[in-house]
């Protein structure tokens, strides 16, 4: 069988592309708010939205990066959403995100969330061998303007 | 707070951005899990958490962008807008740990695109350990009231 090493590698290049099967919507920003508790106006007024230049309410920036919303499918016992595809194993924890975000994202937005994996690398410390994943996500809307991109970094520690 | 409008002109290296503390608790960590459709059982089942070898559910280390977010745009107002953020993760956070936003305005340019504000930012346990760093955002205000 493959070490885990040899099977992140084969994930380096790999691209896939997730449609939403539905908008954002009103009560996910409401939703995401409630759970980081951050009651800003700007993801639940319109009115105070608008008078700060903005179209409609926006969602919380972070949201488009954090949400598996875009998924339409079953999930495992694990909690695992099944239809998210095969880039990333469950078992990774997180090292770090970059975010970058070019326009608010507003509840009658579209997703499509665009999956690449950037690099695998294994690094040794003082704790063993770790090993890394860098996986890019670009987020488009159904008009196919830029939103958001999400360089994410996990790491696994290979079995022993 | 988050219902001013600050602009770039406002701004100065060296500025403290107002800190923001965060209680965690499993509710909360449970409702992030829901608000995100990540249904993964370590981040709210403490039996499960501890089979893998967990002490109890961590936070997703995700959330702390969110948090994150809220110390910067609550300091900033309604008409910054927030570019870019990256972190790194160091320490997991558990229920029943305080959690503090910090950070400090390094750098601003007035550029094309707007009045273009840095900043350094960690987030700290109620132990003094540092759960995020090193962190930063970028942000772009309006140059001046009505621009």
């Amino acid at each position: 069988m493959a070490s885990l090493l040899e099977r992140l590698k084969e994930t380096v290049g790999q691209k896939i592309v997730i449609q939403a099967p539905d908008e954002m919507g009103r009560s996910s920003l409401r939703q995401y708010a409630l759970a980081i508790g951050d009651f800003n106006p700007l993801y639940s007024d319109r009115e105070f939205a608008q008078t700060h230049g903005l179209r409609e309410v926006m969602a919380p920036p972070t949201l488009i990066c954090d949400t598996w919303q875009y998924v339409d499918s079953d999930m495992d016992d694990r909690g695992d959403l099944v239809g998210r595809g095969p880039i990333r194993e469950l078992e990774g924890l997180r090292a770090g995100n970059e975010y970058e975000f070019f326009q608010p994202i507003h509840p009658d937005d579209v997703i499509s969330a665009h999956w690449t994996v950037k690099d695998v690398y294994e690094k040794t410390g003082r704790t063993g061998s770790l090993v890394f994943q860098v996986i890019e996500t670009t987020f488009y809307n159904q008009a196919d303007q830029l939103l958001a991109r999400n360089t994410e970094t996990m790491f696994y520690r290979p079995e022993a | 707070m988050a219902n001013e409008v600050r602009h770039y002109v406002d701004v100065e290296i060296g500025d403290e951005i107002t800190p923001l503390v965060k209680d965690i608790g499993l509710a909360r960590m449970m409702a992030y899990g829901a608000a995100t459709w990540d249904f993964i059982r370590l981040h709210y089942d403490a039996d499960y958490a501890r089979e893998l070898g967990f002490e109890a559910p961590f936070v997703d280390g995700q959330m702390m962008g969110g948090f994150l977010t809220q110390h910067v745009q609550d300091w900033a107002g309604p008409e910054a807008f927030l570019r870019k953020l990256a972190f790194r993760n160091r320490v997991m956070a558990f229920p029943g740990d305080s959690l503090t936003c910090r950070g400090v305005v390094t750098d601003v340019s007035a550029t094309d695109e707007g009045g273009m504000v840095e900043c350094d930012l960690w987030v700290e346990n109620q132990r003094g350990e540092k759960v995020v760093d090193p962190a930063n955002a970028l942000l772009r205000f309006p140059l001046r009231s009505g621009g």
